[in-house]
C-alpha cells in the first residue's frame, strides 16, 4: 500500500505490538496477551516503563497544547497507534472544536481501531502508510479533505523515530516533512535514547527486537541532528519532564530517567 | 494487569512535594486533592495536566464529603465519583488501593474539620469506600471488556481490510495476467519460470508446460544473456527497483523474437523479496521496421545490394587516405546483352535474372571484404577497400565474371549470363569516387568494345602485358598440376669437334592459350609470384630422372646434364635437402650434374659463398656460373669453388654471327672473357649460338663449347638417345 511492489500486509497477532504494548503502559485494554507478555518482560527490565510512556504521552499533550497556543489549528500524528486516550484530537478539538487532525500509522489494527474511535468525527481522520511515504500520507484523500498545505501545521512525531533505522534514512524523510510544512509549522519530536541508562536503553533495544517494530536508540547529538532543519523552541532537546511542565511538580527527581528527547521544532 | 507503585519506584519521582504530616490539620479539600493526584499519577495515563486533575478531584472529594454528611448512605453518589474516575482513565487496582486508604484514613478527618458540628456517624465511611471500591471495579470492568472489545474488532476490520486488499489485488493481478497482450512471467528469485500467461506461449511459440521450469535466461538468444543478467541482477540485490532491456529471441520454429523486459521484486509485507514479475513486450514488429527503414534508405530494393547512397559513403571511408599506402579497388561490371534477355523473356525474367546475379556478386564480394552494390540497369559495382595490388583484385574480378557466368535458371530458361568489367585498382591518395568510378566506367566500354565478357584494367598502356602475366602467374600452380611443363634438351657441343659434350635441360609451357612458351617468358613472373621454388624443383626432379636413365643406358657415355636454377629457388634454404632427395630418389651420380647459376647467387652480402655451394660440392656436382663477367669483383674468389665452366651469352655474340669483320670489341670481350675463365681454370660455353660463323669465330677465339640452333635443335628426353648415336 504504502510501497509499490509488496504484498499487502496481512495481521499478525503471534507477534507484540509496540502500539498496544504503549496502550498496555499507559494503563488501557487494548491490548492482547503476546503484547502483555513483551511488556511485562520490559517492566522486569525497566520496572519505570509505564510512568514514562506516560510521561511521554503528557509530552505530546504539552507539545499540542503549546502549538495551540501558537494558533495551529492542523495536526498531523504520524505514528499515532492504539489512541488509547489523550489523543490529539481530544486535546485540539477540547481547545477548539474546529481544529483538524489527521492520524497516521503503518499498522492495519491501528488504523482500524482509530478508525472506530473516529467514527462520526468529520474533523478527524486515519491514513494507513509508513512514515517515509509522504507523498502517499500527503498526497491522501484524507489529507486533501483535512490538511490545507498553505496553512502552518503541527507534525507530531512522539515516540516514532527510534524504530527508524539509519538506513531508512531518517535525516532524509524529516527533511522531506520540513520541505513541505508552510513557515510557522511546528514539529513535535520524542525519541529514546542511551545517554544516560544504557542498560535500560539496551533491554528496550532487546526485548522490542522481536517485535513488530525494533528500537534504535540515538544520543542527543544524533538526535539534534535529525532536528537539523527545524529551530528548537525553548528549552530545546531535553528530557521529556524538564519541557515545559505543567507544575514544578512534574518534574523527575533524575529526569534524565525517562529515557526520552523531546523537543518542539519550529519552521522559519 | 499488575501495577507499579509509583513509591516503590527508585528513579521515578511523582510524589515530590508530598504534604508535611505536621501540616495535616490545616488541610483543606485542595490539599486533599492535591494529594489524591499525586497518589494517582503514574499507575495509569491521566489525560489533564495537573492543575486540571486537581480540579477534577476536588469536585470528586466534595461530592464524597457531602455523601458522608448526607443522612444516609448513598451507594450511588460514592460509586459515582469511582466512575468518574475511570472515565477520567484513573484504571489501574493501585490507583484504587491508594484511593481507598486515601478515602478511609483522611476523609472522615477532612469532614469533621470542615464540619465540627457535623459528626460522621461511624461505619459511614466503611460504607462509602466499599461502595466507591464496588463502583470502581464494575467501571474499569467495563472499560477493560469495551476496550477489549474495540480492539477486537479492530482486528477483525484490519484482517477484512488486508484480505480485502490481498482479494482485490489479486483478482486485479489474475484479470490483468489472464488478459493482457503483455507476455507475464512469475519468476522465481532463482530465475526459474513459476508461472506464465498465454500471451507468453504466443509471443515464443513455447507450449506453458516447457515454459515453466525454464530459466529466464534462456529466454533470449546468448548475445542478449549478460544483458539481461546483469539488469536482473540490479534487480534482486535492490540496486534498482526494476529494469527494462530488449532481448532477442530465436524461437522453436526459427522465427526471430524481439522483447522488451521489464521486471519488477514482488517482497512481501516484511519488505523480503518473495518473487520476481517479468513482462515481455512482443516488439518484433517494431524492430522489423525499424531494421526495414534502414535497408530501405541505403539498400536497392529489387536485389537488396547496397545503392548509390550506400557505396558513397563505404567509397568515402576507403578512400580515406590513411593510412597513406592504403590502396582501392573498383569493378564496374555490366551485363552482356541484358537487354535482348529482357525484350525477348520479358521483364519478369530480366529481375530475376538481376536478382540472381546480384546474390552470387554479393555472396563472393561480402566473403572478401568488398561491397556489391547496384547502380541501377544491369549495371553493378563492387568496392574493394585495401587491396594490395592489381593480382589480387583480378583475381577477384576474374570470380566474379565466373560466378556470374554459371548458368542460372530461371522459370525453365537456363540463361548463361556474361558480363563485361572495368576495373580500377590504385593508391587511394589523390584520388576521389566520382573520379574513380567514372575511370572505372569508361573502362568497362572499353571492355565491351573489346567483346564483352572479360575484363579491362584502367591503365590501357599496361593492360596487355599485365593480364597475361596475371593469367600467366595464376594458371602456373595449376598448370603444373596439369603437366603442362616439360622439358626440352638442348646439346652443348665441343666447337673443336662437334662430339656432344652435355645436355641442357630447360622447361617450356605448353600453353593452352598462348601456345609453346619458352623459360624466359615465365620464369621471372614465377620467380616474383613463388611458383618458381615449385617450378625449379620439378625441373630438376625430371632432369635427374633422365639423366639418372642415360646413365644407366649408356654407361660412361652418359651426357653432363646442365640445369639452370633461378637465383631465388637456389637462395631457397630448403633446396638442399630437397636436391639431396631428389639425386637418392633418382640415384643419379651427382657428378653428372652442372647447376647453372648466376655469379650473384654463390655468394652472399658480404661476398663470403653461400652454403650451398660447399653442400654441392660435397656431393659431387659441380656449377656453370651462367652471366659470367657480369660483376668482376668476385672473380677471383670463384677459384675456390667447385665451378668447371662459365657460360657466356648476350648481344655481342650475337653480333660475332654478322658475314663482316666481327667489332674488335665484341672480340675483345670475348677473348678478356676467355682468358679469365682459363686463368680460373674453367672452360667457357657459348649460349645462343645460331651460326656456323658465329661458331667458327668463337671457336677461334678458345671457346670450348656452345649451344644454340647451330649447334642443334632441342629434342625430348626420349629423343636424346638418338641425338647421341647419330653423333657417335
Amino acid at each position: 500500500m504504502s510501497e509499490p511492489n509488496r504484498l499487502p500486509a496481512d495481521v499478525d497477532l503471534e507477534k507484540a505490538s509496540a502500539a498496544r504494548c504503549y496502550d498496555y503502559y499507559l494503563g488501557g485494554s487494548h491490548n492482547f496477551e503476546v503484547d502483555r507478555e513483551l511488556a511485562h518482560k520490559v517492566e522486569a527490565q525497566v520496572p519505570h516503563v509505564k510512568p514514562l510512556a506516560q510521561d511521554n504521552r503528557a509530552f505530546l499533550r504539552r507539545a499540542v497544547r503549546y502549538c495551540l497556543d501558537r494558533g495551529i489549528r492542523q495536526f498531523l500524528d504520524i505514528g499515532s497507534g492504539i489512541p488509547t486516550v489523550g489523543n490529539v484530537h481530544e486535546i485540539a478539538q477540547a481547545v477548539d472544536p474546529g481544529a483538524r487532525v489527521l492520524y497516521v500509522d503503518n499498522e492495519p489494527v491501528a488504523v482500524a481501531h482509530s478508525r472506530t474511535l473516529l467514527e462520526g468525527n468529520d474533523q478527524a481522520g486515519v491514513v494507513q502508510a509508513d512514515l517515509q511515504d509522504i507523498e502517499g500520507i500527503l498526497g491522501s484523500e484524507e489529507a486533501g479533505r483535512l490538511l490545507d498545505p498553505e496553512e502552518p501545521i503541527a507534525v507530531m512525531m512522539i515516540a516514532l523515530l527510534h524504530f527508524v533505522p539509519e538506513s531508512a534514512r531518517p535525516r532524509e524523510i524529516i527533511h522531506g516533512y520540513h520541505e513541505r510544512m508552510a513557515p510557522g509549522s511546528f514539529l513535535g519530536f520524542s525519541h529514546v535514547t542511551s545517554d544516560d541508562y544504557p542498560d535500560y536503553a539496551r533491554s528496550l533495544v532487546e526485548l522490542y527486537a522481536g517485535s513488530s517494530s525494533p528500537v534504535i536508540v540515538r544520543s542527543h547529538a544524533e538526535v539534534a541532528d535529525l532536528l537539523g532543519g527545524f529551530d528548537l523552541v525553548e528549552p530545546g532537546l531535553v528530557y521529556v519532564p524538564e519541557w515545559r511542565p505543567d507544575t514544578e511538580e512534574d518534574r523527575w527527581q533524575d529526569p534524565a530517567s525517562s529515557l526520552v528527547y523531546g523537543a518542539v521544532g519550529y519552521k522559519v | 494487569m499488575s501495577g507499579t507503585s509509583s513509591e516503590e519506584s527508585p528513579v521515578f519521582d511523582g510524589e515530590r512535594g508530598r504534604a508535611d504530616p505536621n501540616e495535616v490539620e490545616t488541610a483543606t479539600v485542595v490539599d486533599f486533592a492535591r494529594q489524591w493526584a499525586r497518589l494517582v499519577i503514574g499507575t495509569s495515563y491521566v489525560p489533564m495536566a495537573r492543575p486540571e486533575l486537581w480540579k477534577f478531584l476536588e469536585e470528586r472529594t466534595e461530592r464524597l464529603l457531602a455523601a458522608l454528611w448526607a443522612e444516609h448512605h448513598d451507594d450511588e453518589r460514592c460509586a459515582e465519583a469511582a466512575v468518574d474516575l475511570v472515565r477520567a482513565h484513573i484504571v489501574a487496582p493501585e490507583a484504587l488501593r491508594r484511593s481507598l486508604r486515601l478515602l478511609g484514613s483522611e476523609l472522615p478527618e477532612l469532614a469533621s474539620r470542615l464540619a465540627p458540628e457535623t459528626p460522621v456517624e461511624p461505619g459511614r465511611v466503611n460504607e462509602l469506600t466499599a461502595s466507591f471500591g464496588a463502583g470502581f471495579e464494575r467501571a474499569a470492568q467495563d472499560r477493560v471488556l469495551a476496550e477489549q472489545g474495540v480492539i477486537q474488532q479492530a482486528v477483525l476490520n484490519a484482517r477484512d481490510a488486508a484480505e480485502e486488499a490481498l482479494r482485490s489485488s489479486e483478482a486485479r493481478f489474475r484479470a490483468v495476467f489472464t488478459s493482457s497482450a503483455l507476455g507475464i512471467a512469475i519468476v522465481g528469485l532463482d530465475g526459474v519460470l513459476q508461472d506464465v500467461n498465454d500471451s507468453m506461449t504466443v509471443i515464443f511459440g513455447i507450449p506453458r508446460a516447457e515454459l515453466v521450469g525454464r530459466d529466464m535466461l534462456a529466454l533470449s538468444d546468448s548475445r542478449w544473456v549478460e544483458v539481461l543478467r546483469e539488469a536482473d541482477s540490479g534487480l534482486l540485490d535492490e540496486s534498482t527497483e526494476q529494469f527494462a532491456v530488449d532481448t532477442r529471441f530465436t524461437a522453436p520454429d526459427e522465427r526471430t523474437v524481439w522483447a522488451q523486459v521489464s521486471g519488477a521484486l514482488v517482497k512481501d509485507s516484511e519488505g523480503v523479496p518473495e518473487y520476481q514479475v517479468v513482462l515481455y513486450a512482443d516488439v518484433t514488429d517494431r524492430y522489423l521496421l525499424q531494421e526495414e527503414l534502414r535497408r530501405q534508405a541505403t539498400h536497392d530494393p529489387l536485389t537488396g545490394l547496397a545503392n548509390r547512397t550506400l557505396l558513397g559513403t563505404r567509397m568515402d571511408e576507403a578512400l580515406r587516405a590513411v593510412p597513406a599506402d592504403r590502396r582501392v579497388g573498383i569493378c564496374y561490371l555490366d551485363l552482356d546483352g541484358f537487354k535482348t534477355i529482357n525484350d525477348s523473356l520479358g521483364h519478369p525474367i530480366g529481375d530475376d535474372l538481376l536478382r540472381e546475379v546480384a546474390n552470387r556478386v554479393n555472396a563472393l564480394a561480402t566473403s572478401q571484404g568488398a561491397l556489391a552494390a547496384r547502380m541501377g540497369g544491369d549495371e553493378f559495382v563492387v568496392l574493394v577497400p585495401d587491396t594490395d595490388g592489381s593480382a589480387g583484385m583480378l583475381r577477384l574480378v576474374e570470380r566474379l565474371l565466373d560466378e556470374i557466368h554459371r548458368p542460372v535458371r530461371i522459370g525453365g530458361h537456363e540463361l548463361n549470363a556474361s558480363a563485361s568489367a572495368g576495373v580500377v585498382e590504385q593508391p587511394v591518395a589523390g584520388v576521389d569516387a566520382d573520379q574513380l568510378l567514372r575511370e572505372a566506367d569508361i573502362t568497362l566500354y572499353r571492355a565491351k568494345d573489346e567483346g564483352k565478357a572479360q575484363w579491362v584494367m584502367f591503365d590501357a598502356e599496361r593492360n596487355a602485358a599485365a593480364r597475361r602475366r596475371f593469367r600467366m602467374s595464376a594458371t602456373m600452380p595449376a598448370a603444373l598440376d596439369n603437366h603442362e611443363f616439360f622439358v626440352e634438351y638442348l646439346p652443348i657441343r665441343r666447337l673443336s669437334d662437334g662430339s656432344v659434350i652435355a645436355l641442357h635441360a630447360a622447361v617450356r609451357w605448353d600453353h593452352p592459350e598462348y601456345g609453346e612458351l619458352d623459360a624466359d617468358d615465365f620464369v621471372d613472373l614465377a620467380e616474383e609470384t613463388g611458383v618458381i621454388t615449385r617450378l625449379g624443383d620439378w625441373l630438376l626432379r625430371q632432369a635427374c630422372e633422365h639423366a639418372s636413365r642415360w646413365v644407366r643406358e649408356l654407361g660412361a657415355d652418359a651426357p653432363l646434364v646442365t640445369v639452370d636454377l633461378s637465383e631465388r629457388h637456389f637462395r631457397d634454404p630448403d633446396l638442399v635437402s630437397r636436391f639431396k632427395g631428389i639425386l637418392a630418389e633418382t640415384q643419379l651420380p651427382a657428378e653428372q650434374l652442372r647447376l647453372g647459376v648466376p655469379e650473384s647467387a654463390l655468394f652472399d652480402e658480404v661476398d663470403d659463398p653461400v652454403d650451398t655451394v660447399e653442400i654441392v660440392r660435397e656431393l659431387g656436382a659441380a656449377f656453370v656460373v651462367r652471366d659470367f663477367g657480369a660483376r668482376y669483383t668476385g672473380v677471383r674468389r670463384l677459384r675456390e669453388l667447385p665451378v668447371t665452366s662459365v657460360r657466356i651469352s648476350g648481344e655481342y655474340l650475337k653480333r660475332l654471327s654478322e658475314p663482316e669483320h666481327p667489332d674488335p670489341l665484341d672480340e675483345h670481350l670475348v677473348g678478356s672473357v676467355v682468358s679469365a675463365a682459363h686463368l680460373l681454370g674453367m672452360t667457357v660455353l657459348a649460349d645462343g649460338v645460331d651460326t656456323a660463323r658465329q661458331g667458327d669465330r668463337l671457336r677461334a677465339m678458345n671457346v670450348y663449347a656452345a649451344q644454340g640452333q647451330h649447334v642443334g635443335e632441342p629434342v625430348s628426353a626420349m629423343e636424346v638417345g638418338e641425338l647421341l648415336g647419330e653423333g657417335a
